[in-house]
């Protein structure tokens, strides 16, 4: 269990926590706050209750 | 409340008849009043280049710039002894001749980058056949070739795999003895060609497929494609001697390759300049620095400018193509129609470095239904082949032949219609998707039942042909963006946007901001900026061009508009809260106003000068929310049983825009993506020989389709808007590749019973099957 507010504080937690998802987080990791994919901004809330995922840094064409 | 249809005016005047591009209004749009978005103005792109004054990557030339070619690889794997380029370098006219050891190691221990840079230039080890190992600068190009002859490389030729279900045997060559695979525990501790193991879904699996009436259980083979642009790789570079640069470059991010070079040249990323040309296609083989590095290292070394254009050869052998792939599917279904269990394992070739082709695959492949019970799993797969790169939509339409594939065999197998199958099954909003969040307002359902309604699904087939149809998925996404508007004096607008205009996104974005200003289309002029005029921007990938700018623009034309109202309220000398924008004027609200006649923008831009000075709008932001986006294709597929030749007789393309901004680039993104999906589908793929050389570099060889192998592509928009965009609007580049490979399989196996598995499906193979299907 991790208790954040923000993106920015979730990963910094969970490298606390687990140091090995350092690498993965430093490498680009996207967040899904209700189903909306946040790619870079560290500032976006994690409301109570909210869905949280943890994805890979999805690259286009 | 029922969407509402409206037929718009085709843009081809000689399209069948039964192809009739229809736009499905969804009602719940918060925005529908629209007056210019939506509509179909010439692309302002469009005179220069008919007429051949665009210029593209080739197209620039500097004062004393010299020719710069490349020397490649011949072997799929050796190792590098001794480089001698003393010949070369005596050669009158030639300026400069690099290896690796120009181009040292500034990367700080990034491993995505420090690839990137032994891509560039081989660092000990030739890792495929067309790795670059040296270069040189010349006055002219023939004194360039000469030159490459004249650079002795002394190989020592090892072992090599080019195939994705050899490389992956444990007696497999190591592509890089350094790679151990990741995401497995314990972690391994021999080395492996499997650089990657990754894991997606939910439920349990197991316990789904107990519950199945049926369950099918098929492998599926994908072959390498290449994406085929038409503009080979071009750049000139010039690196003066006080350490800025500049690069003008055919690319899909001028901003991401300026930071790539200049971290791989040790440059100050802003004292390195770069102009993006106009683009002849790009498709994701453009965000990816290829020679850009070793051109600028050439003109630091010769202090002048130097021009660097791939020929076709090169761009097949040492540019990014997709990765080839193998593919294992089961999906287990209740006799109901229901399916309660799907597994898939994903292997993609990645070239000789680390990509994540197999992971994307396993987040799309099943991401069209609602699962109660899913896993999927990709491996990376190293192989002496190019570096993998992006391809529209990468790995998701690999992933889809082989889900929808199964699909459409489930669906026969329990005498179920195949589209009522996919609806029944298919995601909706509040649906826990594959890859894990849970879906938004989403438009797989309505994508199939559009497919159920059109009359492509009730038109008779002839002789020899069959109808498939698939569904499928893609992200898009958004990203770091930044847009200026510049009022001119005389009221017309500039535009500035960083994000490079590949498929029409100039028009569309001056709609939006026309729309947003309340001024006429032509009165918004839009341009691509350089690196040094505007913040950083993201590539155009991932869908996300005409998403993300037109949200900069939108926001950028709002902050426009609130300085346009305070000039308003000084003409008039009254406070700005008094101040309304409207339909292009400034006006004062309140009936205290009632004898100020509205101030038009370009009355207040006239004024500017005494108001406050230059007007303008700017906005950075990072455009999060794209919406996903679903596709439903079909397709009716005609084989020549005697040949086992293929022709697409008619295909349909349906999918969700959220708002279609100028729908001609819309359904032109639509028919593009089939276009290429059905190259897929039919012939395309990289064919390597036993020495590991590849045996077709060259469209000869190499046959993507070209007009006259297309019937006209029939399209229809359906607009289920974005929450997240202020006007509703989705990426709409990338998932209209997806389905047409598993649609046109569907379409020959609903032909002839003899189910596809095998892509690209050519000639020698459909025939194989057919032969064998015979003999059974």
């Amino acid at each position: 269990m991790v208790d954040a507010k923000t993106i920015r504080e979730l990963f910094r937690k969970l490298e606390e926590l687990y140091p090995g998802m350092a690498p993965h987080i430093a490498r680009g990791v996207a967040v899904s706050i209700n189903g909306k994919i946040y790619r870079d901004n560290w500032q976006a809330e994690l409301p109570e209750g909210a869905e949280i995922y943890l994805l890979p840094r999805i690259q286009g064409g | 409340m029922a969407p509402s249809e409206s037929t718009l005016a085709h843009p081809f005047e000689d399209a069948p008849k039964h192809v009739s591009p229809t736009v499905v209004h969804d009602p719940v749009l918060a925005k529908t009043d629209f007056k210019r978005v939506g509509t179909r103005p010439l692309r302002p792109d469009g005179l220069d280049k008919v007429t051949g004054r665009a210029r593209y990557g080739a197209d620039f030339n500097l004062p004393g710039q010299l020719v710069g070619l490349v020397l490649r690889s011949p072997h799929a794997h050796a190792k590098i002894k001794k480089i001698d380029t003393s010949k070369a370098e005596k050669l009158a006219g030639v300026k400069a001749v690099i290896t690796a050891t120009d181009l040292p190691d500034h990367t700080g221990g990034d491993q995505s980058m420090y690839d990137i840079l032994e891509n560039c230039l081989a660092r000990g080890t030739a890792k495929y056949d067309g790795h670059a190992v040296a270069a040189v600068a010349a006055i002219d190009m023939a004194t360039a070739r000469q030159a490459l002859k004249l650079i002795k490389v002394d190989y020592e030729v090892l072992p090599h795999v080019t195939d994705v279900d050899e490389a992956v045997k444990p007696s497999a060559p190591l592509v890089n003895p350094k790679m151990f695979t990741e995401g497995v525990e314990p972690k391994p501790k021999k080395p492996s060609n499997i650089a990657k193991r990754t894991e997606f879904g939910h439920g349990d699996v197991d316990a789904g497929f107990k519950q199945a009436d049926i369950i099918v259980e098929r492998t599926f083979r994908t072959e390498q494609t290449h994406q085929g642009y038409i503009e080979p790789h071009a750049c000139v570079a010039s690196v003066s001697p006080d350490g800025t640069g500049e690069l003008w470059v055919c690319t899909q991010g001028h901003f991401v390759y300026r930071n790539h070079c200049a971290m791989l040249l040790g440059m100050d990323v802003s004292k390195l300049r770069v102009t993006s040309s106009e683009i002849g296609g790009g498709f994701g083989g453009k965000t990816h620095v290829w020679a850009e590095p070793v051109a600028l290292a050439l003109s630091r070394k010769a202090n002048r400018p130097v021009k660097v254009v791939m020929s076709r050869e090169e761009v097949f052998r040492a540019s990014g193509p997709t990765s080839a792939t193998s593919i294992d599917v089961k999906m287990g279904v209740k006799k109901d129609g229901t399916i309660v269990a799907a597994d898939a394992t994903l292997r993609f070739t990645n070239g000789p470095y680390y990509g994540m082709w197999a992971e994307l695959g396993a987040m799309t492949a099943f991401a069209c239904y609602d699962l109660k019970n899913v896993r999927t799993v990709g491996y990376e797969v190293f192989v002496n082949r190019p570096k993998t790169a992006a391809y529209r939509a990468p790995s998701a339409p690999m992933a889809a032949f082989a889900v929808e594939s199964v699909v459409d065999e489930l669906a026969h197998k329990i005498g179920m219609d195949a589209v009522e199958f996919r609806i029944r099954n298919a995601a909706k909003q509040g649906t826990k998707s594959s890859y894990g969040p849970v879906y938004g307002p989403i438009g797989i359902g309505a994508t199939l039942e559009a497919a159920k309604k059109h009359p492509h699904m009730k038109a008779p087939l002839g002789k020899n042909q069959g109808r498939g149809m698939a569904c499928g998925f893609w992200f898009n996404f958004g990203g770091q963006t930044c847009t200026d508007i510049n009022v001119s004096p005389d009221g017309s607008v500039t535009l500035t946007v960083g994000t490079v205009d590949v498929g029409g996104s100039r028009a569309s974005l001056a709609l939006c901001v026309a729309e947003e200003l309340g001024v006429p289309y032509e009165q918004v002029k839009c341009l691509v900026a350089d690196t040094g005029t505007l913040g950083h921007n993201d590539m155009t990938d991932g869908s996300r061009g005409t998403f993300s700018s037109s949200m900069a623009g939108i926001f950028a034309a709002r902050n426009a508009v609130s300085v346009l109202k305070e000039r308003a309220a000084k003409m008039w000398e009254i406070p700005v809260e008094d101040v309304i924008w409207e339909d292009g004027h400034a006006k004062a609200k309140g009936s205290k106003y009632g004898n100020l006649a509205p101030l038009s923008l370009k009355e207040i831009a006239a004024a500017a000068g005494n108001t406050g000075g230059p007007i303008a709008g700017h906005s950075e932001i990072v455009a999060d929310g794209a919406g996903v986006s679903f596709a439903t294709h079909i397709a009716d597929v005609e084989v020549d049983p005697e040949t086992g030749r293929s022709r697409i007789v008619r295909y349909t393309v349906i999918q969700d825009a959220g708002k279609a901004v100028h729908p001609t680039y819309v359904e032109g993104q639509y028919q593009g993506g089939a276009a290429q999906g059905i190259g897929w589908a039919l012939n395309e793929e990289y064919i390597y020989g036993k020495d590991g050389r590849l045996q077709n570099p060259g469209f000869l060889d190499y046959r993507i389709p070209v007009c006259s192998d297309l019937p006209m592509i029939d399209t229809q928009i359906l607009e289920i808007p974005n929450p997240n965009h202020p006007y509703g609007v989705r990426g709409v580049g990338e998932t209209s590749i997806v389905p047409p490979l598993a649609a046109i399989a569907n379409a020959m196996s609903n032909a002839f019973g003899v189910r596809m598995t095998h892509v690209p499906m050519s000639p020698p193979r459909v025939l194989k099957a057919l032969e064998a299907a015979k003999k059974a």
